[in-house]
């Protein structure tokens, strides 16, 4: 029972520092499950509740999550990168969650980092892969080659950009609780879009048990968000000769502080390189 | 042959009932050259008699409403309820003025039984806004009467011939005259003679009968008891669905349309299913009172058009796409009628709930969501809280409860409009803005057995180039300084499409009809981009500009 008793020393301590107001705090997900002062201060008054709290489902403890206790059960969908892999719980993006990338400009690879991942989903399920608003047109032979199935891949167009804004949200909103997409990457209006949306968004993909990729620029990163996993790339400076690298910061994730910085080598797909080794072969055949 | 007769007493006033926008308030009756005709509840409970001259009723209840009979609405009504019944039996016949006859006798196995098949008769009735007296007989005839009698007579759910005809003779003793087909004459001769139920007229002598009464009574006798043959014309299937209503009252907000719009809808669902069919588009169209001046928006008809990924017959999903749909677009200021056309049907594919192999057993669903998702999500939930097992039973299914993957699709496609979802299929064409074709949404199919083949050496095309292709490609391309650019590989020359129209290729691209190089770049933000450099028929000329196609993301 020593977790019993840890639990309710500090439930007396958050007690007491929250003056006398009960602050035991249970976590379900993500949101929290404090539903009223009055049930949380009868809990905590109640010592034998307090000692099953433990043993209760809708307790989530911080030390269940990093890496060492995982089971099948919440495994994420494999993005590819092991080094990410590793550091993302649930060993992958998550399947029914909102998580964000954030990147300044368009090219830098933001879709190679999640075309693994998109590529495992078409192949392992029966659902759409809908993009909503991209900034550009998605460009069917790349999306093949890098093993995405392109007969899954939906595109919303919502038009306008004047009631664009809020038909987009809809949209996604409806793409999520459908439960028809098993992910959905979406660029919204960042003008319109707020922290309410933002965990009406992570509701409704977790209810539709979808990857919800929402795209914002780096200034982003100043708001709080909702969002289960944030994720902030850039381009790392360009090696001679060497593959192309991504620098990832992990700005949010669930069980564990952030990362800075990590490289990632980007799949081909666009590798130059071998395009050059290609164009000389082909040059030196015809010599 | 087993008939069941569907008496609608009301039919005369429920058709204004339906036709009111918010469905009518006060007491209503409904009146033919100035006597009333039928009354409904609240008229009786006011005092007013069938009978009563319109002026008297008027005065007992001041604030009743009245109707002119209208016997062509009334006809037109009872085939279309005719169209409806034909899910029951091949057999329906109209009975005017407000019946309809159905011989269900090859029907019964399929609704287990004429129990539950006469109580699904009366909810699809009541769907369209009838309340309807049933009761079943040997003869068409007999269940008339029983029907108009309000008598019904107690049979097993699959009644053989002798006791079908025992009992329902046995209930049709006890029906008035007044309720079998005979001159009114007649009926008050045979009262002055102290005759009042059929019983006791069955049993005179026939002979006799027709001596005084004529030979039409002896028939109508005859028709009863099933002594005489009593051919009914069944009511052919209508192929074309389109219905109009002409509003009582003019509505002018569109949620107060949705009550007339739901009506028409119930009505589209009766006629879908009796045929087993889908819609694929529907149409609605909204006019206003008078087209006075045709060129003002506000008084011209509109036409609202909906389509559906898939056939879809439920009224309340073909109704709330509609509703979304609704709100794009622009309405005549006053909405005195409307009509819905069904322009594409399609046979009803099966559904998983009605998938059944030989032996009656369920087939497995098909499965939206991934197998792996729902073991994930079991367990996960097992011990969890009510809340999130509901939550989990939602999204095992692939999808919530009522909500097809499909739905979603449509109601995308109604709010924003046609052209707004679609998927994506790869062209086998080296011209990069015509590699990608947008094609209408289709479900997806059911998950593929994985390959064995590692993903990365799957290529999708036999033809896909050894050359990289972005993953992001421009609307259309844009000009840009080459200088800003490194330029890390390439070229790769590709032909643009000179043996097509300029029309022909989308986005009006090709500034340069005889070729292009592409080359691969990066720019100052360390983005990857593919440009070209138009090939000019004039190899001297460097003033043509570089274009940005997309970019390696």
């Amino acid at each position: 029972m020593g977790n019993g008793n840890t639990l309710r020393l500090r439930a007396r301590k958050a007690g007491a520092r929250t003056s006398g107001c009960a602050g035991l705090i249970l976590s379900l997900n993500t949101y929290i499950l404090a539903r009223t002062v009055s049930k949380t201060s009868i809990l905590a008054s109640n010592p034998r509740q307090l000692r099953q709290l433990p043993s209760s489902a809708e307790l989530w403890r911080a030390r269940d999550l990093p890496s060492s206790a995982r089971t099948a059960q919440s495994a994420g969908v494999p993005t590819g990168f092991e080094q990410l892999d590793r550091l993302l719980p649930g060993q992958g993006w998550p399947r029914a969650a909102l998580s964000e990338i954030l990147c300044d400009s368009a090219g830098i690879g933001e879709l190679g980092l999640v075309a693994p991942g998109l590529a495992r989903l078409s192949h392992e399920q029966a659902r759409w892969i809908t993009w909503i608003n991209p900034p550009f047109v998605p460009h069917a032979p790349a999306l093949a080659a890098a093993g995405i199935e392109v007969g899954k891949v939906l595109l919303i167009r919502t038009g306008q950009p004047g009631s664009g804004g809020q038909d987009a949200l809809w949209a996604l909103e409806q793409a999520l609780e459908s439960g028809a997409c098993s992910a959905v990457l979406a660029w919204l209006d960042e003008r319109r879009l707020r922290i309410s949306d933002m965990r009406r968004l992570h509701l409704r993909a977790q209810h539709g048990c979808a990857w919800a990729a929402l795209f914002r620029p780096g200034l982003a990163s100043r708001n709080p968000s909702a969002a289960e996993l944030r994720l902030r790339i850039r381009a790392a400076p360009a090696a001679e000769g060497g593959a192309r690298r991504l620098l990832l910061s992990i700005l949010k994730r669930r069980g564990g502080w952030g990362i800075d910085e990590l490289p990632l080598e980007l799949a081909a797909g666009d590798d130059s390189q071998a395009l050059l080794r290609l164009w000389r072969r082909r040059k030196e055949g015809a010599h | 042959m087993l008939w069941v007769a569907a008496h609608l007493p009301q039919l005369g006033l429920e058709i204004f009932q339906r036709r009111h926008p918010r469905g009518v308030q006060q007491p209503m009756v409904l009146a033919e050259d100035g006597r009333v005709r039928l009354v409904d509840d609240r008229a009786q409970g006011a005092g007013v008699a069938v009978g009563a001259s319109l002026a008297t009723a008027l005065s007992i209840a001041p604030g009743l409403t009245h109707f002119e009979r209208d016997p062509a609405a009334e006809a037109e009504r009872l085939r279309a309820l005719a169209a409806m019944a034909h899910r029951f039996t091949p057999t329906v016949s109209v009975a005017p003025p407000a019946a309809l006859l159905l011989e269900v006798a090859g029907s019964l196995n399929l609704f287990e039984g004429l129990g539950p098949l006469l109580a699904r008769l009366r909810r699809a009735v009541g769907r369209l806004g009838h309340g309807a007296a049933l009761a079943a007989a040997h003869t068409p005839a007999a269940a008339l009467a029983l029907a108009k009698a309000g008598l019904q007579a107690r049979l097993p759910d699959f009644p053989d011939r002798a006791e079908l005809t025992q009992r329902a003779c046995e209930a049709l003793a006890g029906a008035p005259i007044a309720c079998i087909e005979i001159e009114a004459r007649s009926i008050e001769r045979l009262a002055d003679m102290g005759l009042f139920e059929v019983g006791a007229l069955i049993r005179l002598p026939r002979h006799e009968l027709g001596k005084r009464f004529g030979p039409g009574l002896v028939e109508t006798l005859g028709k009863l008891t099933g002594a005489v043959p009593d051919p009914r014309v069944p009511e052919p299937l209508r192929e074309r669905f389109r219905r109009s209503m002409h509003l009582l009252e003019s509505v002018s907000s569109k949620q107060a349309l949705r009550l007339p719009m739901r009506r028409l809808a119930v009505e589209l669902e009766a006629w879908l299913t009796a045929r087993q069919l889908g819609a694929r588009a529907l149409r609605w169209f909204f006019k206003p009172l008078a087209s006075r001046s045709a060129h003002h928006s506000a008084c011209r008809a509109a036409a609202l058009p909906v389509r559906f990924a898939q056939p879809r017959s439920r009224a309340n999903i073909l109704l709330e796409i509609s509703a979304l749909a609704l709100d794009r677009i622009d309405l005549p200021t006053q909405v005195m009628s409307l009509s819905l056309v069904a322009d594409t049907v399609e046979p009803i594919a099966q559904t998983s709930s009605t998938h059944r192999d030989l032996l009656g057993e369920a087939l497995s669903p098909p499965q939206c969501g991934a197998p792996l998702m729902r073991k994930a999500q079991l367990a996960r939930c097992d011990a969890a809280s009510g809340r999130s097992m509901a939550v989990s039973n939602h999204s095992t299914k692939g999808a919530p409860a009522g909500r097809a993957p499909m739905d979603f699709v449509d109601r995308v496609t109604a709010r924003l409009n046609g052209e707004a979802v679609r998927v994506l299929r790869q062209v086998d064409d080296h011209r990069p803005e015509c590699a990608t074709a947008f094609d209408p949404a289709i479900l997806p199919e059911t998950t593929q057995p994985p390959s064995p083949r590692p993903l990365a050496s799957r290529s999708a095309s036999h033809s896909a180039s050894p050359f990289p292709r972005p993953m992001w490609l421009l609307e259309s391309p844009r000009p840009v300084n080459p200088e800003r650019y490194r330029i890390l590989s390439g070229p790769e020359r590709l032909e643009t499409g000179w043996w097509e129209a300029p029309a022909a290729v989308p986005n009006g691209l090709a500034p340069s009809m005889s070729g292009r190089d592409y080359f691969i770049a990066s720019d100052a933000e360390g983005a990857r981009c593919w440009l070209f450099k138009p090939r000019s028929p004039n190899p001297s000329d460097e003033a043509e500009p570089w274009y940005l196609h997309g970019y390696f993301a």
